[in-house]
């Protein structure tokens, strides 16, 4: 730790970290555009400029001086608000926004846009300059990304992204002085699996979503943290959505598993979660057709079918893509309410290699839980064909969109004499099955997923269940009872701490102790708390990551 | 045909590299376009993609330093590139009069190329010759001191 004074209150601080994070820390803002912690700080934006007394010296220095490229030290003193401080900022900004065309209201980033936010707390509210502004045109960078050229302040985060990050160098700062401007090479457009983040890093309005743009003012958004589904990785996000649709997806983030980051699989992902086709009603199959039905009518049927089937000839497929907590309630489905012991796992695809950047990794495996589901389910845990070989009924939970129901499987299924699905999805499965509900999506979930690290992580319910839809805890408990097991669950919290206390694996992780870093399983068994990692990021990121 | 450079070219480039450290190869993108410009006149989308690959670097990072120095042309020029400066010490000695000939005798405006495609005319900020304005460059030799008599005789050579 070291002792550093800023603006005459003295604060301890983590030692050897940038003035911007230290600050970040002690909570107090010092405004910058170009710098962020998980890229080289090149010290152009000239915004972090503060008044640096070094340990010992007499007096300030003469030159103003850039926080974001200062580390402190113990005894250093720092001025924040100093008269020349502010004048510097200002300047700054006016020399920033000279070229700016000022068109927040059509702009994506009003809102949350550290332009917009600076120059009102910095800045002069006019500016001297007469001459004409450039108007370079908008362009598209890549597939995901359009640049907004005219609002840029060339602070190269986003070209920094690219060349450590990603790795492809797609993007360049092209020409020169006035006329400098990002820009791609001829036919070599920002196309690779990261590219989404470049909109995140951007502190203005110049690079935008091509999904998101236009769709919502942010303020209109509600933003919940939660997990990313799209694999074994569990990127921490937020889900940002409106009118019960998901607007957007952002990382969060957490110094374990994503850093700032997330990947495009993920983040452009959710599409199906907005789908008009989403399964709304419980349906039966009545004289060869679907026909929406309620709830207690459909248990009732499907705890006759299976009862009178036999609950040893009746699989119960379970999914890696559902939370620990609907995974363990299903588990006691099988066990108390079915009485079977074939029990299968149902998962989206397995790639053959993890897609490496240089720094981040896409997993791959495409299944956000196979590590919860192998921890709750243990040995007993078979593939679904393993599970429903020789079976006479299945009670099958999908929720994968876009599944690989391959061709065998998709016979064993439709050749048992009763078939009930859980599923958020039409499909040629649904279509078959002889009942079938509807389920819910990540973003409509409670509780937790387990990633490959062993960390367990909360999601939390951004968008009410649709039309009927029940949490697959729910229907698994209550189509238990039907068959005459008793499981009362009133919330998902319940199963987790249920599950802590029956599963060895997940011994202290109540729901309590499950905060919104996770909860890593491995690191506990080791005894002791774990060290946290990069504290200052963290300070970092609440402060000023959007 | 895509560009490559001739076999003694390739052997110049192999030593500059052994100017800078070996897991630095980009530092030696500034010569190795002066090379590849020398070859092929102007720097195409071709040959930028060539040295992209030789120095191991994205072609974006190659269009960053085209596109940032004037000696660089990302579009066929003439042959030969005449630099005239207009700036202070230049104007105050009477480079106004110089230009206007030039443009008139060579029938182009500046950034344009003759339409013999002989010569390519260009306006400099400062040839850093403020001693003997009003100055112009042609091709690499700096001409100082210039009168339209003088200017007339250096042009008359380049035919």
């Amino acid at each position: 730790m070291a002792k550093i004074i800023m603006d005459g209150q003295e604060y301890e601080v983590s030692d050897g970290i940038s003035v911007v994070q230290a600050a970040a820390e002690v909570g107090v803002t010092i405004p910058h555009y170009c710098y962020h912690p998980s890229l080289g700080a090149p010290a152009n934006c000239r915004m972090c400029l503060i008044e640096l007394t070094p340990p010992g010296a007499p007096g300030p220095i003469r030159q103003l001086t850039t926080a974001c490229t200062t580390r402190v030290g113990d005894g250093m003193e720092i001025s924040n608000s100093a008269p020349r401080v502010k004048q510097a900022r200002a300047t700054t900004l006016q020399f920033l926004l000279a070229h700016h065309p000022l068109d927040c209201p059509t702009c994506d980033e009003a809102g949350e846009c550290f332009l917009q936010d600076y120059a009102y707390e910095f800045g002069h509210d006019r500016s001297v300059y007469q001459e004409i502004k450039n108007v370079p045109p908008r362009k598209s960078l890549g597939p995901t990304v359009d640049l907004f050229t005219t609002r840029c302040i060339v602070c190269t985060r986003c070209v920094r992204f690219t060349e450590e990050i990603s790795g492809g160098a797609e993007i360049g700062l092209m020409h020169r002085g006035v006329h400098d401007e990002i820009d791609v090479a001829p036919d070599k457009p920002l196309d690779n699996k990261l590219s989404g983040n470049v909109v995140d890093i951007c502190p203005v309005g110049a690079l935008v979503s091509k999904d998101f743009l236009y769709r919502s003012r942010p303020w209109f958004l509600t933003k919940k943290p939660s997990v990313c589904n799209r694999c074994s990785k569990g990127c921490n996000i937020h889900v940002e959505s409106r009118e019960g649709e998901v607007a957007r997806l952002r990382p969060r983030y957490h110094a374990d598993v994503n850093d700032f980051w997330m990947c495009d699989d993920g983040r452009f992902g959710y599409e199906y979660v907005n789908s008009p086709d989403r399964l709304r009603l419980p349906a039966l199959r009545k004289d060869g057709e679907l026909i929406p039905a309620g709830w207690r009518e459909l248990l009732e049927t499907a705890a006759e079918k299976i009862q009178a089937l036999g609950g040893e000839q009746t699989a119960v497929i379970t999914s890696a893509w559902m939370t620990n907590e609907e995974l363990y309630a299903v588990k006691r489905l099988a066990e108390e309410g079915v009485g079977t012991e074939r029990i299968g796992l149902f998962e989206g695809p397995v790639e053959d290699e993890d897609e490496v950047f240089p720094k981040f990794v896409i997993e791959r495996d495409k299944n956000p839980n196979r590590a919860g589901a192998e921890l709750i389910f243990g040995d007993g845990l078979k593939t679904a064909a393993e599970a429903l070989d020789g079976a006479k009924a299945a009670v099958f939970f999908g929720g994968i969109p876009g599944a690989p129901l391959d061709d065998a499987l998709m016979d064993r299924l439709t050749a048992l004499e009763y078939l009930l699905t859980v599923d958020i999805l039409p499909s040629a499965l649904t279509e078959a099955a002889d009942a079938a509900a509807p389920g819910t999506a990540f973003t409509e979930k409670e509780g937790c997923f387990t990633n490959s690290a062993k960390r367990v992580q909360r999601l939390s319910k951004a968008l009410p269940n649709l039309g009927n839809a029940l949490a697959e805890w729910q229907f698994a408990a209550y189509l238990a009872n039907a068959l005459g097991a008793n499981i009362e669950y009133e919330s998902a919290a319940q199963i987790t701490d249920d599950l802590a206390s029956t599963v060895a694996a997940f011994h202290g992780a109540v729901d309590e102790a499950i905060d919104w870093r996770g909860f890593c399983l491995e690191e506990k068994t080791d005894g002791g708390e774990a060290e946290e990692t990069a504290p200052e990021n963290w300070a970092y990121a609440s402060r000023f990551w959007r | 045909m895509a560009f490559e450079f001739t076999p003694e070219r390739l052997a110049q480039f192999h030593e500059l590299l052994t100017h800078y450290p070996e897991e630095h190869a980009r530092a030696a993108m500034l010569p190795t376009l002066h090379l590849a410009q020398e070859q092929n006149g102007y720097l195409s989308q071709d040959v930028q993609a060539y040295v992209a690959g030789l120095l191991g670097v994205s072609e974006a990072q190659v269009l960053d330093v085209v596109t940032f120095y004037p000696m660089f042309f990302d579009a066929p020029v003439g042959k030969h590139i005449v630099r005239v400066c207009k700036t202070l010490s230049c104007d105050l000695c009477g480079c106004r009069e110089i230009i206007e000939h030039i443009k008139e005798r060579l029938e182009v405006d500046f950034d344009e190329t003759t339409e013999d495609g002989s010569v390519t005319l260009l306006s400099s900020e400062c040839l850093a010759a403020c001693d003997q304005a009003p100055v112009m460059m042609i091709n690499d030799d700096l001409h100082g001191r210039l009168t339209l008599e003088r200017v007339d005789e250096l042009m008359d050579a380049l035919e």
